[in-house]
């Protein structure tokens, strides 16, 4: 309704070209803290923005909270003259044809929303705190979130774009903090999916339990001895130091501004040949699955390093158009990242030594590639025992570490569902420095 | 659109279960300014990409306490009576979910008055092509600085938000506030490529951009891209350091600002608890404050998210561990008197205990008091990001750039750092603190929120600091 009207009234400014979006979003969020539920937050949200670009090519961007107006319409047009002259804004992303994707949508959570079903995510919720609590009984903390959302996308342009998609998102995070004496271990375990019923609550909370136990007393050592140890790289620090960075060094606009380390390098060997990423956003089920990206683009199943070669950028409609290349609908950035396995976790655990590196949150210097950060809970395996550490300078170079990869693991089963990221990525020696 | 009055509407027909109920209409208005360069054009000059923003957000955030004493919330985009009650309703409903009982005060003192920031020159009333021209004519001077730079973002902010607050204890607060920002990236290139981040800006209008000394701001990021330059990556280890301003300021919010929130002592992922307060837990020189009232500053706050008077608050006196910043339910679980530091992003969030400017007192050390007796330190420089780590207690802060010191001088540049400790090993190795203390202007996220605000300190030396690097 909100959209056939802003459509009709952009399709009379045959002068401007014109884009919308709009965005609904119901959803409940669930909050806990100490093992009690602390909030229990209904949510309605309509955000809408409107980008108009004149024949010159300056571009407007007017958002909202709430459903846009004529007025607003109006509005963006005038505030193009503040806007800059630019040949490769004067067009849109042509009418394109996308690939439906099934599995988007759960109609049991629509029907638990509109009909306020909040026992059933209340029940949820307690499952999650109560099987972190009886996983061990030095657990004694549990905080988190547990959120459930519907949201409704409408995109159009008058160059003949339209996309409308539904899909439902849930996802879990926990913190769990164990305690013995004066020492502390914790545990942080997320999970994303489509579907409620495929929320692995009890998985996710045995996961945290079970990293908080084994963190227990972790200290930062006098003396750091470990760079000549191999590294595993968990899901969530494979994802940080590796994808993410990667991400950020290929971003349309820092290549085209020459600001990354990897401008120029497209078609180059920037890994081994034993690693190749891809990004299918068309998995079904897929967390982040879509057949299109914010700017209408349709999106594609694409190669972003084979065999070692970095394949693509990531490029929205504008920065494709200003390199001349292909446009594959990354606006949006990643959605399901694949990562191609060479080994199983089990082999890989046949070391006499090694480091399990997670709770890293720093990504690399897109400039220089380099990585200068700090790990929260490592655990160092020698002589058939582990021994929790903390606060461990973690430096090294993304490149280096992608050029140094020994194995790669099956995917793990708790990530969000559509991404295959391995349990375990095994990392030569020396090439990851600790202090 | 009235207010007072549909408020008093809904508490007359508040239904009998309630005992409190909060409502905070917020409305904002932002406009977003980018500029960036897209490569060169034939002649060799930086083609530049231009992008600007309006944004809009208008409703309300309701919250309410049953004679349970559970909470519950919730958030619409309308400000009419029937949607309000709708949401009275909601939240109610809410509220019989949640098992938590919230620390009440009935007798809890809450404002009422107004507060309106003008700003000197309106942004909105200024032509939007001389805007463009100003910031245009700014960002063109940035490449001058140094042949070596190959690209610069910039971007400009400004927002104007109202914030009506109401609740059934007889609070009613309203406070207009205008924040204005500039940031400038800019990238050079080498033997190596680094960036630097500049950012200008606080609580008004146009005016904070136009005063703000651009010549500074040039020379700032000249002397920043001239050591990145020729910077060295550091080998990792325990250092005597010397922080400046930008990193003792970012020390003051991540180390010891968060350390000081109530609800994080609360809930235990604070490493103060209650019982702290009073005892002495550090340095003598050590003096950390929060002032909401510093006029002009990205933090100012007149009146909290919840309608309580936002008051200057010493958290840590000469070592000695004070008070914490609180809300109305901390407040009343720690018995301490409200300092109004309770705030939210934005009308879709509840509002929770935020830090507004942070810093720490001058000491009166030079810097070269505190460099003189360094046989081999790091004088480190610029700020990046910061973080904290609550459950395991741990903090970091990222650094830009830096020098080593050698026999009290300073020398080789380094690059892109990064330090971290726990609270209780920082303080106790502070033992210079310089003379002259700066602010700094970030934005601060927590639990999913992100709000302006502002830190400061002097130089300060601290001893075994463990820094990071090869």
């Amino acid at each position: 309704m909100i959209a056939d009207k802003l459509k009709n009234h952009a399709n009379k400014l045959k002068n401007y070209d014109i884009q919308i979006n709009v965005l609904k979003s119901v959803f409940y969020i669930i909050g806990f803290k100490e093992n009690k539920i602390t909030s229990v937050f209904p949510k309605e949200k309509i955000d809408s923005y409107v980008k108009v670009y004149d024949k010159e090519g300056r571009l407007s961007v007017i958002k909202k909270d709430g459903v846009l107006s004529i007025d607003d319409l109006l509005k963006s047009e005038k505030m193009t003259k503040m806007g800059f002259k630019d040949e490769f804004y004067k067009c849109l992303p042509p009418r394109g044809r996308y690939e439906k994707i099934k599995g988007l949508f759960d109609k049991k959570m629509e029907s638990i929303i509109i009909n306020n079903n909040i026992e059933y995510m209340i029940g949820n919720a307690q499952n999650a705190i109560n099987s972190s609590l009886e996983y061990d009984s030095k657990i004694k903390r549990v905080h988190g979130e547990l959120e459930y959302k519907i949201r409704k996308k409408s995109i159009f342009n008058n160059s003949g774009v339209e996309c409308n998609s539904k899909h439902t998102i849930c996802s879990i995070q926990l913190e769990n903090e164990s305690l013995d004496g004066s020492e502390n271990g914790y545990g942080l375990e997320e999970q994303q999916q489509r579907y409620i019923s495929d929320l692995n609550i009890k998985g996710v909370s045995e996961k945290a339990a079970s990293l908080a136990r084994d963190l227990l007393g972790a200290k930062k050592p006098k003396e750091v001895e470990l760079s000549n140890v191999p590294v595993i790289l968990t899901p969530s620090s494979f994802n940080t130091m590796v994808v993410d960075s990667i991400k950020k060094m290929i971003d349309g606009e820092e290549i085209i501004m020459g600001n990354s380390y990897l401008t120029n390098k497209l078609d180059s060997k920037i890994a081994g040949e034993n690693l190749t990423i891809i990004d299918n956003p068309h998995v079904y089920k897929g967390t982040n699955s879509i057949s299109f990206d914010s700017e209408g683009v349709p999106t594609k199943n694409k190669a972003i390093i084979k065999k070692g070669v970095l394949k693509t950028y990531l490029l929205d409609w504008y920065t494709s158009q200003r390199m001349n290349m292909d446009v594959f609908g990354f606006k949006q950035g990643f959605r399901n990242i694949q990562v191609k396995q060479t080994s199983n976790l089990d082999d890989m655990l046949d070391l006499k030594e090694y480091v399990i590196l997670d709770y890293f949150y720093d990504t690399a210097n897109v400039s220089t590639a380099e990585i200068n950060g700090m790990s929260t809970g490592m655990r160092h395996y020698k002589n058939g025992k582990y021994t929790p550490l903390k606060q461990i300078n973690v430096a090294s170079n993304v490149l280096n570490i992608i050029s140094n990869i020994i194995d790669i693991s099956e995917p793990e089963p708790l990530v969000d569902k559509g991404s295959k990221i391995p349990k375990a990525v095994l990392i030569k020696k020396g090439i990851i420095k600790f202090s | 659109m009235d207010y007072e009055s549909t408020f008093l509407r809904l508490e007359k027909n508040l239904p009998a279960d309630i005992k409190f109920m909060s409502i905070r209409f917020d409305k904002s208005e932002s406009e977003l300014l980018e500029i960036m360069n897209i490569g060169k054009d034939d002649k060799g000059e930086p083609r530049i990409k231009g992008e600007n923003f309006l944004f809009h957000s208008k409703g309300a955030y309701i919250s309410v306490v049953n004679n349970d004493g559970h909470r519950g919330e919730t958030t619409i985009n309308s400000e009419s009576f029937e949607d309000l009650k709708e949401g009275v309703l909601k939240a109610l409903k809410s509220s019989k979910y949640s098992n938590y009982k919230v620390p009440f005060d009935e007798n809890i003192s809450y404002g009422e008055g107004k507060h309106v920031i003008k700003p000197e020159i309106n942004p909105y009333d200024i032509a939007p092509e001389d805007k463009k021209k100003e910031m245009l004519d700014f960002y063109n001077s940035i490449f001058p600085i140094d042949k070596r730079i190959i690209s610069v973002r910039l971007f400009y902010i400004y927002n104007n938000r109202s914030i009506d607050v109401f609740n059934t204890q007889g609070a009613h607060t309203f406070q207009v506030k205008p924040n204005i920002a500039c940031l400038v990236k800019a990238t050079a290139k080498q033997e190596n490529i680094d960036y630097t981040i500049n950012m200008f800006g606080g609580c008004g209008g146009y005016e904070l951009i136009r005063r703000t000394d651009k010549e500074k701001v040039r020379n700032e990021i000249g002397k920043e891209i001239n050591w990145l330059m020729g910077a060295k990556p550091i080998k990792a280890g325990k250092y005597t350091a010397i922080l400046d301003n930008s990193q003792s300021s970012i020390l003051a919010h991540e180390c010891f600002g968060h350390a000081c929130e109530a609800d994080g002592v609360q809930f235990n992922i604070s490493p103060f608890t209650k019982e702290l307060i009073g005892k002495k837990i550090g340095f003598e020189l050590c003096t950390l404050i929060d002032n909401p009232t510093i006029k002009g500053s990205r933090g100012f706050s007149k009146y909290d998210h919840e309608g309580i008077l936002s008051k200057k608050t010493v958290l840590i006196d000469k070592g000695v561990l004070v008070n914490f910043m609180n809300n109305a339910e901390t407040s009343s679980l720690f018995d301490l008197k409200p300092n109004g530091h309770a705030f939210a992003q934005d009308r879709t969030y509840n509002p929770i205990v935020r830090m507004t400017n942070t810093y720490f007192s001058p000491g009166d050390a030079t810097l070269e008091e505190m460099m003189e007796d360094i046989k081999y330190g790091v004088f480190l420089k610029g700020w990046k990001y910061g973080w904290v780590e609550e459950i395991q207690k741990i903090w970091k802060c990222q650094v830009l750039t830096g020098r080593l010191i050698e026999n009290g001088e300073l020398t080789t540049p380094i690059r892109e750092t990064q330090y971290s400790g726990s609270v209780f090993g920082l303080i106790k190795n502070v033992d210079m603190v310089g003379k002259e203390i700066k602010f700094e202007i970030a934005t601060c996220g927590k639990e999913n929120q992100r709000k302006p605000e502002s830190s400061g300190g002097p130089y300060l030396r601290i001893k075994n600091l463990d820094v990071g690097g090869i």
